[in-house]
């Protein structure tokens, strides 16, 4: 199966959005691109540890905000932006992997169709911190982008 | 999921069941997680009512006339229905959690308040992506 090559605009645009997310208070725990072969596309994956306590929504509605509001890449469609926690498998993988070379298969789990075909190789990550921010500063990083991103659409 | 619906109304119903069925694991503290599965299934289903909608089909095709259809995937439903939100449509948010819905159901451990936020993203009023569906294309 043949695994496309990061293209540098990407690589580049992932970088500024991880420099743009600290910007507006959000430190994640790991932002890396993967590769879909089955929708043959690129996903960046944003590993946080407060996606367990806070849930997938309010993220994606301040991401989308940020986005509206020109303070996030606009190289970077949020759609493409999966916000996961610390303790699922791909962040597990994500946090586990080498960066200077490597590549991972994340396989589903269980039976059925497989909707997601998911690789990513070390040199894809783009931030990654040594543990998870403790739910101190998650919740710190959390009120903070929540109200610079409300000043956006202020 | 059961037998095969072949109306629009009978797709419509469908949802509406998923919708109920998800209501009802989120009353009980230890089916919460569960119900996020509900929630994709009734988007789907309200996805295939609208594509029944939109190609006027009196029945739902068979599998060796349009195979593409035979498929669980939102996001290669939602491209047949010519669904494709832009960043700065209100549905746009929850479009993109429930689209990772099928992703989280292949790799991922959901908790409860994960599941809960993934059934308010299909069943939010108005601009969750049931409500969206139906408002817009049904």
């Amino acid at each position: 199966m043949d695994i496309p090559e990061l293209p540098v605009a990407l690589k580049d645009a992932g970088v500024a959005f991880d420099r743009d997310l600290r910007r507006l208070g959000l430190r994640c725990d790991a932002l890396t691109w993967a590769w879909d072969a089955r929708k043959q596309t690129f996903f960046l994956f944003l590993v946080w540890a407060g996606f367990d306590r806070f849930g997938p929504v309010p993220i994606a509605e301040k991401i989308f905000a940020a986005y509206r509001g020109s303070a996030l890449p606009e190289e970077i469609d949020p759609f493409i932006v999966n916000v996961v926690g610390v303790n699922g498998r791909l962040a597990k993988q994500v946090m586990s992997m080498d960066r200077g070379g490597g590549m991972v298969r994340l396989t589903p789990r269980g039976e059925g169709p497989h909707v997601f075909d998911l690789h990513i190789t070390g040199s894809w990550i783009i931030h990654r911190e040594r543990k998870p921010h403790s739910i101190i500063d998650v919740k710190k990083d959390w009120q903070r982008f929540q109200s610079r991103v409300d000043e956006l659409a202020a | 999921m059961g037998k095969k619906a072949d109306s629009v109304a009978e797709w419509v119903q469908l949802a509406r069941q998923n919708e109920l069925v998800c209501t009802q694991l989120l009353a009980n503290q230890q089916t919460v997680p569960a119900a996020f599965n509900s929630a994709g299934l009734a988007c789907e289903c309200i996805l295939k009512a609208a594509i029944m909608r939109k190609f006027g089909f009196n029945q739902w095709p068979d599998r060796k006339v349009r195979p593409d259809l035979y498929v669980h995937d939102l996001l290669t439903l939602a491209k047949i229905l010519g669904f494709a939100p832009k960043p700065v449509d209100a549905v746009a948010p929850y479009w993109a959690v429930m689209t990772q819905w099928e992703m989280t159901q292949r790799y991922e451990v959901v908790t409860p308040q994960v599941s809960q936020q993934i059934c308010g993203a299909a069943f939010k009023p108005k601009v969750g992506v049931l409500e969206w569906i139906s408002q817009n294309y049904l």
